[in-house]
């Protein structure tokens, strides 16, 4: 897995690519820790480019969530169809803000829709 | 020109009804809520929409699939529920050209549709609300989307238009349900025909008596008043029915049972003698709208849901206990070694019990089926495999299976609110399973939580197999073996 990051104005953006799974998740979830605790609040994880999301994956995804919750920030996904269908297949889409591509994402945090 | 419909409201307020389904999917006279609306689009020539769900998305998706049934082509997005139109609009996956239409397709309303299409085209704003009866229709016609206001959208937005200058008001009614009191309304008045432009099925066999395909019941079954039976039902001949009385499909009514201006949901069974009087009737559920009381009746010989299934769709009970009692034997050899070892790392204790969730289902003091506790033993040990030997006699028991989600206790299981959360629930609790054999020991609780979601959501025969030979594999590995 290939993890890039990238900001916006004030707008953190982390974009994963490849296989997202148990043995990325230490990595993922300390960079997504620390985005949170040191930014704005506002923040994008890409997952466009995720083949494969697992469950343990998913589980960091959602403790970014409830990290940014804590913060009272806002965290936006981007998802590709397979990250999409499992996050429908565990009910997911019921927490996560998903916007599909990232120029809307960014305009949406910008915007503050 | 395309539709845009949205579905998301999250339904708390017709809870108990929505507990384990959208509102889209409640029945009303007949038919799914989603399909009153997606009819009044045909009607209007509207062949092409797309669906914004949340709760239990993936029910409607089964339910309505491509919409060809209705003559239509549907396809849908999810989002978090209840959030604004606009902010939905956003997550959709699909490129709006207008003109289009928004609406709720999660709110009932009944009204000339082609009406305000054909009014509404020969204007010059950006947008026209539409009106029924005066109400807001939950129902716009968008031309520019970036000069239209979406709120009226919002179904908790007030019943009023948001701008009267952009509206148009045409012949109708608007209902909410937004109460439980409201959705009974709702069916009552659909039954009698005071929902003009609804197509209500089943054919008439005695004057205000409707039934369904394949219903048994009789003329005499009316004393006075309309009823609509839906298909799939039967009535016995000494059942008496008045008042405006729906029934809903597979409903079985026994002897002199008394049914009175009452809404019957789909799958009940309402037993002999019994009268039901101004209620909402879903399975067990006996729901009052006079007095606003929800009832849940325990005694089957009353009322009771048809469709109650097990939690175990993998592997059969008796596969289960017999691999349970096969694995008891094999293991044997290894219950003095756990003991040994216990003893001499903690000899004040060298077991333990505590109480965990099972399978099996018993009635609570509210009369509610809920899965029960079982008490299960552990070694002190910190070898995997002998720490957790005992609860191969709860396989043995029945109360978890071979294969299955991790068991929790019910403190556990009763912090989970969320709609993902209680995902897992879906599935057994089982000895092995996929949280038990890849997970390391340590896990956070939503890896746990996630990994039985992940199992819940695809169990079945194949699946329990493949972790049966992972947990042979598994068991000649130090991972079993050392913490």
């Amino acid at each position: 897995m290939i993890l890039h990051e990238q900001q916006h104005n004030d707008i953190d953006i982390i974009e994963l690519s490849g296989r997202f799974i148990m043995a990325d998740t230490p990595e993922v979830r300390n960079r997504l820790n620390s985005l949170i605790k040191e930014g704005s609040g506002k923040l994008i994880i890409d997952l466009e480019k995720v083949t494969f999301i697992d469950s343990s994956a998913c589980a960091v995804l959602i403790s970014a969530f409830k990290n940014m919750q804590i913060k009272s920030g806002r965290l936006v996904l981007v998802t590709s169809p397979v990250v999409q269908s499992l996050i429908e297949l565990t009910r997911l889409h019921t927490i996560f803000e998903i916007i599909p591509t990232l120029p809307r994402a960014i305009e949406a945090l910008e915007s503050n829709k | 020109m395309d539709a845009i419909i949205f579905t998301d409201r999250k339904g708390q307020e017709l809870f108990p009804l929505t507990d384990e389904t959208s509102i889209a999917l409640l029945p009303l006279a007949g038919k799914w809520v989603l399909e009153h609306t997606l009819e009044a689009l045909v009607d209007a020539g509207i062949r092409e929409a797309h669906v914004v769900l949340s709760p239990y998305a993936e029910q409607v998706k089964a339910a309505f699939g491509n919409g060809e049934r209705w003559g239509m082509s549907l396809t849908y997005s999810v989002t978090r529920g209840e959030e604004s139109p606009a902010q939905a609009l956003e997550q959709i996956q699909k490129n709006l050209v207008p003109p289009f239409l928004a609406l709720r397709g999660d709110i009932i309303r009944s009204g000339e549709l082609k009406d305000f299409l054909r009014k509404a085209e020969k204007t010059e704003s950006a947008f026209v609300q539409a009106l029924y009866g005066g109400e807001n229709a939950y129902l716009t016609l968008c031309l520019d989307p970036l000069r239209t206001d979406f709120n009226s959208l919002k179904w908790t937005e007030s019943r009023q238009p948001v701008s009267n200058q952009s509206s148009i008001d045409v012949e109708g009614v608007v209902a909410r349900l937004d109460s439980l009191k409201d959705f009974y309304q709702v069916n009552l008045d659909a039954a009698s025909g005071e929902l003009k432009t609804f197509l209500i099925p089943g054919r008439q066999i005695a004057l205000g008596l409707t039934q369904g395909r394949n219903t048994e019941a009789y003329p005499q079954n009316l004393k006075q008043g309309i009823a609509l039976i839906g298909s799939n039902c039967h009535l016995h001949s000494s059942v008496e029915l008045s008042g405006k009385v729906v029934i809903g499909d597979n409903v079985i009514i026994d002897r002199r049972a008394t049914i009175e201006s009452s809404v019957i949901l789909p799958h009940t069974y309402i037993g002999e003698l019994v009268e039901i009087r101004n209620a909402i009737v879903s399975g067990n559920d006996l729901i009052r709208v006079d007095t606003g009381s929800i009832l849940k009746i325990s005694d089957t010989f009353l009322l009771a849901d048809l469709k109650t299934t097990t939690i175990d769709n993998g592997l059969g009970a008796l596969f289960n206990r017999s691999a349970g009692m096969l694995l008891l034997l094999i293991s044997l050899p290894l219950w003095p070694l756990a003991l040994i070892l216990s003893v001499l790392k903690s000899p004040r204790k060298p077991y333990f019990r505590y109480w965990l969730r099972g399978n099996k289902k018993e009635l609570n003091n509210f009369g509610v089926p809920q899965r029960s506790e079982f008490s299960v033993g552990e070694w002190n040990v910190d070898v995997p495999v002998l720490r957790y030997l005992p609860r191969v006699l709860a396989v043995v028991t029945g109360d978890i299976n071979l294969i299955g989600a991790l068991p929790v206790s019910l403190d556990i299981a009763s912090q989970r609110i969320e709609e993902w959360e209680r995902l897992a629930d879906r599935a057994p609790a089982g000895l092995l399973g996929p949280t038990q054999l890849n997970l390391p020991a340590d896990a956070n609780d939503d890896e746990k939580l996630m990994s039985d979601s992940f199992y819940a959501a695809n169990f079945g025969f194949k699946q329990d197999l493949r972790y049966i030979l992972q947990a042979v594999k598994s068991f000649f590995s130090s991972k079993a073996w050392f913490k």
